[in-house]
């Protein structure tokens, strides 16, 4: 026998009850999130660090010129 | 007079929140967290996956403060984005959505022959496509109305009976495979 749209409600609601929200702050684990990904070096920083490596690495004339720009 | 300034005050804590005032985004999460918990958890029916789904979707709001138009209403606008955080959620972490699994699922207090049926009725309300999970949840569980659903998932009413529909008649095949009667 199928079941009617009204008792395939009250089976989910009994079968799927939502948790009480039990009021836990979740802001400290928030800022943690923050912090992580304000500390996490970004793919395009990487880049730019790779090929700045890179450049030294086969033109290590420009270090003089990098250092007197300093 | 005090409503008056209350929604001035409500305007300057999002508009600083907007230019990304840590302090204004701070009073903004402790204000709506217990919302975006409360709505989340009725989509992913988990209490420790909503609570990682509100981090997420709070995370996404801040990432998206600059784009945040301070005329319009926060919480709104925090409900759509925890709909779309939850619907992820359960397209990434399906089998650890509790009760997906019969076989992992802790035996409660209370009749073993109802502990079973009601696993056996999670199994087949976690076979549904997660999109439908997501209607049949807000509307058959949650009795949502249907033009609050269509705005939450950004699809038309239309869209969001058909899936509620298409989710009963999916239900029905499984639970009958189950060997499920009401």
């Amino acid at each position: 026998m199928k079941p009617t749209e009204n008792e395939l409600r009250e089976m989910l609601k009994e079968a799927l009850p939502v948790q009480p929200d039990d009021a836990v702050d979740l802001w400290p684990r928030m800022l943690r999130r923050l912090d992580e990904r304000s500390t996490r070096i970004g793919w395009a920083d990487r880049v730019l660090l790779l090929a700045l490596s890179l450049g030294l690495i086969l033109f290590p004339s420009i270090i003089p010129q990098l250092l007197y720009q300093l | 007079m005090e409503a008056a300034a209350a929604v001035e005050q409500t305007e300057d804590l999002e508009r600083r929140f907007a230019a990304g005032d840590l302090d204004a985004f701070e009073t903004l999460f402790r204000r709506h967290q217990a919302e975006v918990f409360g709505w989340v958890v009725r989509i992913v029916r988990d209490a420790a996956l909503a609570e990682d789904a509100t981090i997420e979707t709070f995370w996404r709001i801040y990432r998206a403060r600059a784009s945040f138009d301070a005329r319009r209403e926060f919480g709104p606008w925090a409900r759509r984005i925890a709909t779309n955080v939850a619907i992820d959620f359960l397209k990434a972490k399906p089998r650890e959505v509790a009760g997906l699994d019969v076989t992992r699922v802790p035996v409660a207090p209370g009749p073993v022959r109802d502990q079973s049926v009601n696993n056996s009725i999670r199994v087949a309300f976690r076979q549904l496509p997660v999109k439908l999970q997501a209607a049949a949840s807000l509307a058959l569980i949650e009795e949502e109305s249907n033009t609050e659903i269509a705005a939450v998932l950004g699809i038309s009413v239309a869209a969001v009976k058909s899936r509620v529909h298409r989710a009963v008649g999916l239900l029905r095949r499984n639970l009958r495979k189950l060997q499920i009667t009401p």
